[in-house]
Order: C-alpha cells, then structure tokens, then sequence
C-alpha cells in the first residue's frame, strides 16, 4: 500500500469523500492541513486538495477520490467497480453531482448576505440549476433495488452524494434550507 | 462486444476523444450526429442531461469524461488499453483529463454572447497571454514538456493524449469565431504533441475520410495514405 498524505484544509470540502475512502478501506493515511498561503507559490498552479502518493503530489479532487476508491475495500468490494460499465455509471452519477455543486461555487465569494441567499434560493428552486441535478439523482437513487446508487454495494458515487448533496441538508450553507 | 451508439452535434468538440478512442481502438459503434434542431427537440426530453451521450445495448447515459474513460477501458491500441488498469497510472491519466476539459470552461459563456464583435472580443479576452485559455494551454505545454516520450504520460498513448489533441485541435480548428488558429503556436511542446498524435496510424486513418472543414487541423500533414 502507498504512502498517503491527503493535504487540505481543515473542513470536509473537496477531500472528504477521498478520506472517508480511505478510512471505510481501513487505508492509513496522514491528514495534512498545511500553511496553505506558503505552500501556494511553490505548487501553482495546483490547487488543494492534494494527495501525495509515495512522495509524489497529485491534483483533481474527484482523480483522487476515484484513485482511493479502487484501493478501499468497503466489506469485500472495492468502492470503485472493476466491471467497466458499472464504473460508467458510478462516473456519470459523480460527474453529475459536480454538476449539481457548480452554479454554487461563485455564490461562495458574493460578500453581501441578503445577496447571497437571494442567489442560493434561485439555484434551488424546484427547477433551478441545482434543483434540477439534484431531482435526476433522486430518480436515479428511486430506481435503485439495493438502496445504493449503482448495484447492490457502497460505491464512490454513495459517498459522493452523501457529502455533496446531503450534507446541505444541514443547513450548512446560508440561503439553502434543509 | 456492447452496441455503442454516440449522439453528438456534427462539430468535434467534448465528444470527439470518445469518437477518436472508439476510432482508434477499431470498436464499432453508430455515430448518431444531432443539428440544433433536432438537439432542440430532443433537449426537453432528456433535461438536465446534455450532449454527448452514449448508448450501451440500449441504456443512456451521459457526462463526457465518464463516456470517454469507459470507452478508453474497452478501447486497445497496439496491445495497450488507452486507460491505465494500474490505479496510479490511472490517477495521473485522471488528473490530466480533468485539467484539459477544464480547458473549455472559460469559452462555454461566449457561446450565448449573440454579438459578433462582442463575441470575438470576449475570446480575444481569453486568449491573450496569461488569459486564462492561454494559461490552460500553458500548462498543459508544460507538463508535456516532462515527457521523453512525446506522449503526454506513460511513454504511451492514452485517454490523456486523445484530451490533449482533440480540445488544442478544436481551439486551432479556425471555426471559433475571434480564436485564431495560430493560437497556440508559441506553446512548442503542445505543437509537437499535436503532430506527433495526428501520425499515429490508426489516427490518421480515423481522420483521412473527414470532410467536416473543422476536422482540417485534425489531419497528419504528412502525406495522405491515399
């Protein structure tokens, strides 16, 4: 097993559903949260989440996760499919929660409160760019015999939508209601 | 083997790695292209999905990267499958996929600018040095530059190098208005990269036959098979 190092900020974000892999895989790795404005100048134009495998450092939160995925073994079963197809639809469904997460990402940077709640409650409105991802992956989860995503196991798109979609039921984001 | 059919617009944009892969990798499958009428009509059916999508004996499914890594599993060349069955090998394959697609990020919001000149001068706007198509473009130059081999990663062909190609090709292609198609002529290893892949056999092949004026910068610029 390789030596890794998950370098990131200290929240869930970006790198929760890689070190949530690693730990339902029993894989040891070591949770860095470095001086990011020091490190910045010497990675650029790299952003983090990183992942260092064996001294070696990897961009792409979602290249990352999949990577952990295929060494984590979630009750016998690797968290990302070794069947090409299966792992089709495992990509797809990650793919479209990116999709789900994307129209938020400038609303994170709107200084002004009421302004960005007032942006929030557009994009998840029955219909909105959000509300819209989020509805097709309900109906793909409506589908599902097994409870999970895609086949009858845990996969990285089971994570993935635990972290991405259902953690803003929390009411963790402003202007996005549980 | 699957049916695969590819439903896409006519232009060699995010479907065209996946095509090249299928192409490449002698896979049969239906190339089913799609005016704007008729993406038109069949949008409201398929919402919030988007094009490209791919048909696997029957079942759809969408999302380019995620079509193009299947296909680049079943897709061979010389012996080698265009993505990595080792996982490392895969995580580097996957990382630099996902900083070329980003590539066309910037230029999607220029697609509804209605006004020529204002169009042209958003793109302008990208393009300039340090713009940020440019500093894509950039980057990716040099991370070929660490190469030996040519090929963007693992002395080898794969999903990476079909990225790299088809979307620099796209941006040379000269039918985006206000991109020039000497744009990224500065970058050298990026130039080299795109010869280098355009020679491949089995890609010049899968080009040769294309009369679509977009594919032009697709083709080898050697001589013809014919």
């Amino acid at each position: 097993m390789p030596v890794l190092k998950v370098i990131y900020f200290p929240i869930a974000g970006r790198a929760e559903p890689t070190r949530l892999a690693l730990k339902l895989g029993g894989i040891d790795f070591e949770d860095s949260n470095p001086n990011w404005p020091e490190m910045k100048p010497k990675v650029a134009p790299l952003q983090l989440p990183l992942l260092e495998v064996d001294g070696k450092l990897v961009s792409q939160s979602i290249a990352q996760t999949r990577y952990a995925c295929k060494l984590a073994k979630f009750e016998g079963k690797p968290l990302y499919p070794e069947d090409p197809f299966q792992a089709l639809l495992v990509d797809e469904l990650v793919d479209k929660v990116g999709d789900f997460f994307a129209p938020l990402i400038p609303t994170f940077s709107i200084a002004d409160q009421k302004e960005k709640e007032a942006k929030r409650a557009e994009l998840t409105v029955k219909g909105g760019p959000c509300e819209k991802w989020a509805a097709n992956i309900d109906g793909v989860l409506a589908k599902s015999s097994s409870g999970f995503a895609v086949g009858d196991s845990l996969t990285m798109a089971d994570l993935v939508i635990f972290l991405n979609i259902n953690s803003y039921r929390t009411g963790m984001l402003d202007g996005i209601s549980p | 083997m699957q049916q695969l059919k590819v439903t896409y617009f006519a232009f060699p944009g995010r479907a065209e790695p996946i095509r090249l892969a299928l192409g490449v990798g002698g896979i049969d499958f239906e190339d089913c292209v799609l005016g704007p009428e008729a993406w038109e009509e069949m949008k409201p059916k398929v919402s919030p999905l988007q094009l490209p999508l791919l048909n696997v004996d029957g079942k759809t499914v969408s999302q380019s990267i995620a079509i193009n890594r299947y296909v680049c599993k079943l897709a061979k060349v010389d012996g080698n499958p265009l993505y990595p069955q080792d996982p490392f090998e895969a995580l580097l394959v996957d990382e630099l996929v996902d900083k070329v697609s980003d590539g066309l990020d910037p230029l999607v919001p220029t697609w509804d600018i209605e006004d020529a000149k204002e169009r042209e001068a958003k793109r302008a706007e990208l393009m300039v040095k340090g713009g940020p198509i440019e500093k894509w473009a950039a980057h990716i130059d040099g991370e070929l530059a660490k190469s030996t081999s040519g090929f963007a990663l693992l002395d080898q062909l794969t999903m990476a190098d079909l990225y790299i190609f088809t979307y620099v090709c796209f941006f040379r292609s000269g039918k985006l208005d206000g991109i020039p198609q000497d744009s990224f002529d500065h970058l050298s290893h990026l130039c080299l990269h795109r010869e280098k892949i355009a020679d491949i056999p089995q890609v010049k092949v899968y080009y040769n036959d294309k009369t679509f004026p977009a594919y032009a910068c697709f083709k080898s610029s050697q001589a013809s098979l014919h």
